[in-house]
């Protein structure tokens, strides 16, 4: 196991005097030590040491054996609390874009972007609960880089990216949607949740010519005669 | 009349494709190949078109009125029934055009048709059992990887509620017997639960039907059933792998029954013989 190794240092006085003396104390210091790995190259690392006193070096060995187990518990017990783990992109996307500060500083609804083809009334509401939530979420909105990990699929995170950045989407609006439609923020959607919120970006902004664009309809898909379709990301429906 | 194919359905032993898995599997393919595999084959791999029968393009047509009332209600859209109808209209028409042609006998059977799907939405929209909230999801796919399938399950919901209950909507010509009708679907509701569980970690409260019955007064039943059990998953997960496995290994034949009385494939059928008969057949 990396790290520092459990270690048990007993300490007693110098004896140089050649006069009989009485021991006095005995020292006893021990130290448990564990450094787990987690995902995303990370590790974390807990030690717990105490010290105490012993009347004989007698008493070293069953005292050693208890402290050990009693630290190595107690380690353990700590260390399953993971706390803050990076995502697998942590660090490596480029800084916020100025929108974000933008809402930040409480800028006006004017420069927000209106989702494209908002032309019913439906989409306006939507449009405008979105660019309210935006404000009041802008710190949520502006860090998709940050924060948990991703629930939905690596595909599904892909796309909602993709077609952020196709459509020059503001991040801010497209998490406010998200705490519209499901009360949470977009990278805790789940599968399903995602798969709702990709369907009404891509029935928003999709044009007829977007390959990944819903389809109100199902059909039965090819897959079982051998030939590769391209069928069924999550979230998608069946081509 | 018998179809013309390329290759014919009866070679199928002998396809270039044979003992390939498949991409993945459905519930409603997995039924249907295990209800009779010639049929799936003539269906989903030869995809022999055939006009599509008045019941099946009425239920498609419904269940596109019902996703655009649910979409409505979730968005915070028009919902009123004046909307729904008219949705209903547009996807009769545009699922004939895209997909027809339809079995219609004459015009007035069509008409009829289309009078009785917006009964049956209106009956929808008028019962306790349409959506009052908001809903979880609507026609949503999932596609996962489940322990014991050699290919991912994809699963098309209808409808997931609020707290996470999968709804297939059925439209039926008469009653449905509340259980008979979960045994019948159980495939599906068991497919769907092995999927919500993987995509959201819960357990969905029950697996739900709602049957839209034609009858003169239509009427919405909800048949309700409990979340599947271990053995139940265990069970339908083996029924999926026997039809991913027969459809790698290219086992279609014959399974005659009372669903023959109604099949579309019955010429089809008749001209099949296994793979080295016919093979022997072309040589003398």
């Amino acid at each position: 196991m990396p790290g520092t190794p459990p270690g048990i240092f007993v300490s007693t006085p110098n004896q140089t005097n050649s006069q009989p003396t009485n021991i006095m104390a005995i020292k006893l210091i021990a130290n448990y030590s564990k450094r787990l790995g987690l995902p995303g190259y990370s590790s974390h690392q807990f030690s717990v040491s105490v010290e105490t006193e012993l009347v004989t070096t007698d008493d070293i060995a069953a005292e050693s054996e208890r402290l050990y187990h009693l630290l190595q518990t107690n380690v353990d017990e700590q260390i399953l609390t993971t706390g803050f783990v990076p995502p697998y992109d942590y660090g490596m996307d480029p800084p916020e874009e100025v929108n974000g500060a933008n809402h930040a500083n409480g800028s006006n609804g004017s420069n927000n972007q209106a989702p494209n083809g908002s032309s019913n009334g439906a989409t306006n509401n939507r449009s405008h609960t979105a660019n309210n939530g935006a404000n009041n979420n802008s710190a949520n909105g502006a860090n998709w880089q940050r924060g948990p990990a991703w629930k939905c699929s690596d595909k599904q995170r892909d796309l909602i990216l993709k077609l952020v950045e196709e459509h020059q989407l503001d991040k801010a609006d497209v998490e406010a949607l998200a705490i519209d439609r499901f009360g949470k923020g977009v990278r805790i959607l789940n599968k399903i949740e995602a798969s709702g919120l990709i369907d009404e970006l891509l029935d928003t902004h999709g044009n007829g010519n977007n390959p990944g664009q819903s389809n109100t309809r199902r059909h039965n898909g090819s897959a079982y005669n051998g030939a590769n379709g391209a069928n069924g990301a999550n979230g998608r429906r069946a081509a | 009349m018998i179809a013309t194919v390329t290759d014919p359905p009866f070679s199928t032993g002998l396809t270039r494709w044979a003992c390939t898995l498949p991409q993945h599997i459905s519930p409603s393919a997995a039924k249907s190949y295990l209800g009779c595999s010639l049929k799936f084959y003539f269906e989903r791999v030869a995809c022999i078109k055939k006009n599509t029968p008045v019941a099946l393009h009425l239920g498609k047509a419904v269940h596109a009125a019902l996703q655009a009332f649910h979409i409505a209600r979730w968005r915070g859209g028009d919902d009123s029934p004046d909307a729904i109808a008219a949705a209903y209209e547009k996807s009769f028409t545009d699922i004939e055009r895209d997909e027809g042609p339809v079995n219609f006998d004459d015009e007035a059977e069509r008409e009829k048709a289309r009078l009785d799907g917006l009964r049956v939405v209106a009956a929808y929209l008028d019962s306790p059992e349409a959506m009052k909230g908001k809903p979880r999801a609507v026609e949503v796919l999932l596609k996962e990887n489940i322990p014991g399938l050699s290919v991912p399950l994809t699963g098309a919901m209808d409808l997931v509620e609020g707290n996470f209950t999968p709804v297939d909507f059925k439209s039926a010509a008469a009653k449905p017997d509340p259980g008979n009708a979960a045994f019948d679907h159980e495939i599906q509701l068991v497919s769907y639960q092995l999927l919500m569980e993987i995509a959201t970690g819960q357990v969905p409260p029950s697996l739900d039907l709602v049957f839209l019955v034609k009858t003169k007064t239509p009427q919405v039943i909800r048949v309700s059933s409990p979340p599947a059990d271990e053995h139940r998953k265990r069970r339908v997960v083996a029924m999926l792998e026997t039809a991913v496995q027969g459809i790698a290994a290219h086992r279609y034949n014959p399974q005659p029954g009372m669903q023959c009385s109604w099949c579309q494939y019955k010429n089809e059928c008749m001209a099949w013989l296994p793979a080295d008969m016919q093979t022997n057949r072309r040589a003398a």
